[in-house]
């Protein structure tokens, strides 16, 4: 059996979910970050998927852009991430909520 | 040759930035750049009235078009310039005028006079000078009247600046202030006005609006109007009655802004606006009327108020209002050229009568009072002689300058009374009494200046004529008080009212017929035997007998105080136009302020508390509610797209 595109679109939905509901219920902020890793990627694998099938650049394109923005914000996201564990001592994002109104 | 005339306009403006934005420049690199540039313009000035010179007469003008300025629908307009003999004879004024007071200016306001204003009074004196000359320039060359309202605006921006030049004084920051709003009141009629051309002609530029101003219904009451409101403008400008009450105050400013600004240019605007848009006058006789009426009272009115006030520069100022009265007598008995022949003679003699003030205060340790003076001929000889000529000119002494332009205005208003007007028998009385008034105050300031014995030794201890660079411009002046009449001599040849003619055809217009000026022996002689009886008055009074305010003040204790009062006018204005205004704003101030514009900010404010503090709740600070808020609102978005409801 050949894969179709229905096979890849399935497998990027599932990858999807997971990564959301990885963000809205894991505490670690690393694990936080895999999950939007994995979520962004699973958006990639649409793209890429529907570019093969309709035979056009424009998603590969889109691809590149979402993986040097994943990058930069890998960057600044571990870079927040180490200064609280410096100052606070303590990775539990349930703990930062100074913005409560 | 003829684009000469946008060097007369950048020089100024060149002068300006450069004192305005060099800080670091030395104060003889002001004394240079400020007349310099004026210089400048006055060259080129020159060079476009060789250019007009050298046009036959129906030619005898360019409109210099700069750029298109503004283009909406049918609406276009340039930024051009007018040079005709009219915008010529008034830039010739301005800068030729200005650049000797500007010269008289760097020796006057060298000594301690810009100390007492700021840390570099001096640099800010000459480019406040010069944006005047811009603007002023501006107002009279302008080809349109949207950009002569900008000129009109900027000049009473630049006399509220140097009224109020010596900012540390209460009294000239007030005085600035009513100047400004006075000044204000006259933008808006002008203003009006150019709504009313732009509605009517579809154009606010000159050609459009004279070629097209005769079609207007003959004395009628939209072109009575637009007249009228022209006037407002007019009498705000040139300090006429019923606006005239901010120029005595602004007497404030240094005295060589009272020369250029409040005798020889900026106050004479009125007059150059009423000639300027002669076609739309020319067509509202009532218009023109109401011009000379307002020009009769005035010269009287005025004259006066400087009887019976002791201040010698007030005393000049209400003779300047006086003068320029009889320019708009002049102007509204639609003689035009002799409205203008006195604008360009009061602007020789009133200037040198300035600088003469100028130099008595200097000398006087800036007093004012007339009365502590006197006897200042042996002190001040060189003053004394260039202010007798002054004297000379302004009351009208044959050969003298003044003599020949108010004979001009005079003998127009004869000459329209006799010719089928008679109504103007009563501006024409009003001018030959104010004629021999003119030489009772003039000489009794004279006298009491110059003559007699000192009233206060000790001031006059030390005083001396002033330096050389303000003796320059005043011998220039007084040389120019005596001979500038001649161009025009009653009777002879009247070169001022040919040079003009080719600006006064250039348009079809009605109304009263632009004649040339008749020679009017009667009203002549009568004016000059009125002006030798009031000279005779003031003889007798302040020169053979010891003058005494006092014994003076009780010949006529009632009209005296009511003259030294200023005719209750200020009075007046404050009862009938500040009091009811301040009383109406303090009771909207308790009644509509607090009930009503208080109460709606206050319950603006404590919505958005109240408001504020319910929805407070939904920020828990947590990431991942926000997250789920995300994922749930892009949820229903899909969702709306996906089940077609967006469709």
């Amino acid at each position: 059996m050949t894969p179709g595109p229905e096979h890849f679109l399935v497998l990027s939905a599932i990858l999807f979910s997971l990564g959301t509901l990885g963000v809205l219920v894991r505490r670690d902020p690393l694990i936080m970050f895999m999950s939007i890793e994995l979520m962004l990627n699973s958006v990639n694998l649409t793209f890429v998927t529907f570019s093969h099938y309709l035979s056009s650049a424009d998603g590969q394109m889109f691809v590149f852009i979402i993986i040097t923005v994943a990058a930069a914000e890998v960057v600044v996201g571990l870079a927040l991430i180490v200064s609280i564990f410096q100052t606070r001592h303590a990775v539990d994002v349930d703990e930062l909520d100074e913005m409560r109104g | 040759m003829q684009h000469l005339i946008w060097g007369v306009l950048l020089f100024p403006l060149a002068g300006f930035v450069v004192n305005t934005l060099w800080q670091r420049l030395r104060g003889d690199a002001v004394a240079w750049i400020g007349p310099g540039s004026v210089f400048l313009a006055f060259i080129c000035a020159l060079g476009c009235f060789a250019w007009l010179q050298g046009q036959s007469e129906a030619t005898r003008y360019a409109d210099e078009i700069g750029w298109r300025w503004a283009l909406a629908g049918q609406f276009r307009l340039d930024f051009g310039l007018q040079l005709d003999t009219l915008s010529s004879t008034m830039s010739l004024i301005v800068t030729g005028v200005g650049f000797l007071i500007l010269v008289y200016a760097t020796g006057y306001m060298s000594g301690e006079h810009s100390f007492t204003a700021g840390r570099d009074g001096y640099r800010r004196f000459f480019s406040q000078m010069d944006l005047f000359i811009f603007t002023m320039l501006l107002l009279v060359l302008a080809d349109n009247y949207l950009w002569l309202l900008v000129g009109w605006a900027g000049v009473g921006l630049t006399s509220y600046l140097l009224i109020g030049f010596y900012f540390d004084r209460p009294s000239a920051v007030k005085a600035a202030r009513k100047a400004f709003v006075m000044n204000v009141i006259g933008d808006w009629g002008l203003m009006v006005a150019i709504f009313m051309m732009f509605i009517l002609f579809g154009g606010v530029d000159f050609r459009t609006v004279f070629s097209h101003a005769h079609t207007l219904p003959f004395n009628g009451t939209v072109i009575t109007v637009m007249c009228l409101l022209l006037l407002v403008g007019a009498v705000a400008k040139s300090a006429q009655l019923p606006l005239y009450t901010w120029l005595p105050d602004a007497m404030e400013g240094p005295t060589p802004v009272s020369a250029l600004i409040h005798a020889a240019t900026m106050v004479t605007a009125g007059v150059y606006l009423v000639a300027r848009s002669y076609p739309i006058y020319q067509q509202s006789p009532i218009g023109l009327h109401t011009v000379a009426f307002i020009g009769a009272i005035g010269t009287i009115f005025a004259a006066g108020l400087g009887l019976a006030n002791n201040d010698i520069k007030r005393i000049l100022a209400y003779s300047t209002m006086s003068q320029i009265a009889y320019m708009f007598v002049g102007v509204g008995v639609a003689v035009y050229s002799a409205g203008i022949f006195h604008l360009l003679e009061h602007a020789f003699f009133k200037a040198l009568l300035f600088m003469g003030a100028g130099a008595v205060m200097q000398a006087m340790h800036e007093e004012l009072d007339i009365q502590k003076m006197g006897g200042l001929k042996s002190r001040l000889p060189f003053t004394y002689w260039t202010f007798l000529i002054g004297v000379l000119a302004i009351i009208g002494t044959p050969g003298f300058s003044g003599f020949f332009s108010k004979e001009d205005v005079i003998g127009a208003a004869y000459a329209r009374a006799s010719h089928g007007d008679p109504v103007l028998w009563i501006v024409w009385a009003l001018a030959v009494i104010t004629a021999g008034l003119t030489a009772i105050y003039m000489f009794r300031l004279f006298f009491l200046v110059f003559h007699g014995q000192s009233r206060d030794p000790g001031l006059a201890a030390h005083a001396h004529d002033p330096q050389p660079s303000m003796r320059i411009p005043m011998a220039v002046l007084a040389v120019l008080s005596v001979v500038g009449g001649w161009i025009s001599i009653p009777g002879v040849y009247n070169e001022m009212e040919a040079w003009l003619s080719s600006t006064l055809h250039r348009y079809p217009v009605r109304g009263p017929a632009l004649v040339p000026q008749p020679f009017e022996p009667v009203s002549l002689i009568l004016t000059l035997a009125v002006t030798l009886a009031g000279f005779l008055v003031a003889w007798q009074i302040y020169y053979r007998r010891s003058p005494s305010p006092q014994r003076v003040a009780s010949m006529a204790p009632g009209l005296y105080r009511f003259m030294a009062h200023r005719y209750y006018v200020d009075e007046l204005y404050e009862l009938l136009i500040v009091r009811p205004i301040k009383v109406a704003a303090s009771a909207l101030n308790r009644f509509f302020e607090l009930d009503f514009v208080d109460a709606t900010v206050d319950f603006a404010a404590a919505a958005v508390t109240w408001s504020s503090r319910r929805m407070r709740v939904a920020q828990t600070g947590y990431v991942r509610n926000y997250a789920l808020a995300i994922l749930f609102g892009a949820v229903l978005l899909v969702g709306y797209y996906f089940t077609g409801l967006g469709r």
